[in-house]
Order: structure tokens, then sequence, then C-alpha cells
């Protein structure tokens, strides 16, 4: 340790003269290294530039996107004048197109249809007996 | 007298924190008022660094872009005093990305040809005891570009880094461990260590302008 601080005391002045050359020798004329920092220094800059517009884009469109999510969630068929718990009912389905697939027990059409099965499988035995 | 006025610029990043025996030496620099003026004035010292470090103008160009881009991104909106550690963080962490790269390539490269030279060999042990120091004499040599630019570049890349950015950057020595990512302890020593081989090879150079080869 104190070796370094005699160190650090005896070289105070040798840091400080190295520091000097190497000032010097960095601000030595020398056009090409000049122009590619200057390219690299516009190219790191422009990228701020493009930066910086986004921002409010990235924000302004992420929020319109939400508002419309939001809307189309709160307010499912879109217009305010149901009070607030109305359950809104959907439009009824036309018959054409599920009854005739789901044929159902009132049907007139089938009823007609079991009864001549019923009477066809009765007639044999009758006309056995006859 | 322009490396005076250069040495002059108070104020800086460094914050003027003394944390070591040394600190007192490492002139600090001045906040930037603008991210174009920053750039401005690190980019220079910055590509110094990086062809110091990884002895290409080209590679060390596209370091020094792309540390730009990085501190302009990622802390652009930062407080402009905190710009010089970040950079430098940034950069060096850069560097070492680089030489990571670099070694892995030169590993494929040589897979069946003898084992490379080892390259952070402590030249800390093979430093002899000086004969006999000049202080003009060596502050004279310290003074030619030449004969100093050779001597940095001579050195091994975490004491290059340490001496870098403790004198010549301005950085405090828990800004200068961020950047090199190691303890404060490790800095001081490379930074200890760097200026006695610095101070030694300056010693050793014939003339101003003498050639300085122990590099390789």
């Amino acid at each position: 340790m104190n070796d370094m601080n005699e160190m650090s005391e005896r070289d105070q002045e040798l840091a400080g003269r190295l520091r000097g050359t190497l000032e010097r020798s960095s601000r030595l004329p020398d056009p090409a290294l000049d122009q590619a920092l200057a390219a690299a220094r516009a190219r790191a800059l422009g990228q701020q530039r493009h930066k910086q517009p986004l921002r409010p884009w990235l924000w302004a469109s992420g929020m319109a996107l939400a508002a419309g999510l939001a809307m189309f969630v709160v307010i499912p068929g879109g217009s305010g004048s149901h009070p607030a718990g109305h359950v809104q009912m959907q439009p009824p389905i036309p018959a054409g197109t599920t009854a005739a697939a789901k044929p159902t027990l009132e049907d007139p059409e089938m009823l007609e249809d079991m009864d001549m099965l019923q009477a066809l499988a009765a007639e044999p035995a009758h006309a056995g007996q006859g | 007298m322009a490396a005076t006025l250069a040495l002059n610029g108070v104020l800086a990043y460094g914050g003027g924190r003394s944390n070591d025996g040394i600190s007192s030496m490492a002139a600090t620099r001045p906040t930037p008022l603008s991210m174009d003026a920053f750039l401005r004035d690190a980019g220079r010292r910055a590509q110094r660094m990086a062809e110091f470090a990884v002895r290409d103008r080209e590679a060390a160009l596209d370091i020094v872009q792309e540390a730009m881009i990085s501190l302009v991104t990622r802390y652009g909106d930062r407080e402009p005093s905190n710009w010089g550690p970040l950079f430098q963080v940034i950069l060096q962490s850069r560097i070492m990305d680089h030489h990571r790269r670099e070694t892995r390539r030169k590993k494929w490269m040589t897979w069946l040809s003898a084992p490379p030279d080892e390259p952070d060999e402590d030249p800390w042990q093979q430093v002899p005891e000086i004969a006999s120091s000049d202080p003009v004499e060596l502050l004279g040599r310290a003074d030619d570009m030449d004969t100093v630019m050779a001597v940095v570049e001579a050195l091994p890349l975490r004491q290059q880094q340490a001496f870098l950015l403790r004198a010549w950057e301005g950085l405090d020595t828990a800004q200068t461990a961020a950047a090199m990512g190691c303890s404060e302890g490790s800095v001081k020593t490379h930074y200890f260590r760097a200026l006695a081989v610095m101070r030694q090879h300056l010693l050793n150079s014939n003339s101003p302008s003498g050639e300085e080869n122990s590099h390789e």
C-alpha cells in the first residue's frame, strides 16, 4: 500500500503529461477520420430523431385500439339506449332453417306418418284372422 | 501550452470524487450541453481508445459508431452529466466483445498451429529495476506523441483501459470499475501497473521519437 501511495505521488505528473500528449494527438487534423466520425454521429443522432416521433404515434394508436375494444365489450349492441342490467334479446331464428331439420312431436306430418305405419303394421294381423 | 489548456477543463462527469490517492490527478471533463456536442467532443477520444485496443482503424470506427447509436437510443434521455460514464460502459463492452470474437476466430484459425502467446501475460513481472530515472528526461519523453502512442498501445488491454479511462477520460475509480466490469481494487491495480510499465518503457526508449517495440 505504501508502494502504491509512493507511486501515485511520483507518477502524478507523469500521468498528467501523458494525458496532455494523448489530448494533443486526438486534436491533430485528420479529415478522413473527422468525416467518418461526423457520419457516425449523424447516424446516431438520426436514430434519436426517428425514435422521438414514433413514441406519440405508438401511444395514440394503442390508446385508440384499446378504446375501440372497450366500446365493443361494454356496449355489445353498439347502442346506448338500453337501461343498466338489460339483456338484449336475440332476434328470432327463421323457422325454415332449423325446424325442418329438427322434427318435434308436434309436427303434424310426422304424426300422420306414424299413424300410417301403425295402420300398415296392424293390417296383416286382421287379414290373417279373416 | 495546448496540453496545459486541455488539462484545465474542470467540472466533469467524474464529479471530483476522490476515493484514492491518485484521483486528484485525473482532470475532469465539462458537462456537455447537447448530445451532438458530447459526441463531437468524445468521438475522437473514443476512436483513439478503440484503436489502441483493437489495433484496427475500421473496426474501431464500427465500435465507436455502435456505441454512439446505443447511447443515443438507450440513454439519450438521461442527465447529460451521465453520458460520459455511460458511453464508456458501452464502448468498453463493445471493445471486449470484439476481443472475444477475435479470440474465438483466432482459435479456429490456428487450431493445428503452435499454441498462441498468452495475451494477458503480466508484464509487471518482467519490468526490470530502473537503473537511473531522470525525471526531466522522463517527462520530456512523455511529451513525445509517437513514443506515448507506442507505449500506450503496448500495454495489456486491461491496464490500457484503466489508464485511459482514469487518466485521459477523467473517470473516477468507481466509474472506471463500472466501465471495465471489475472491482475498484482491480482498477487501482491495473492503473498502478500501467503507470509503472509506461514509466519503464519511456525510460528505455532511446530518443523522444525512438522505436519502442515491446508490444508483441
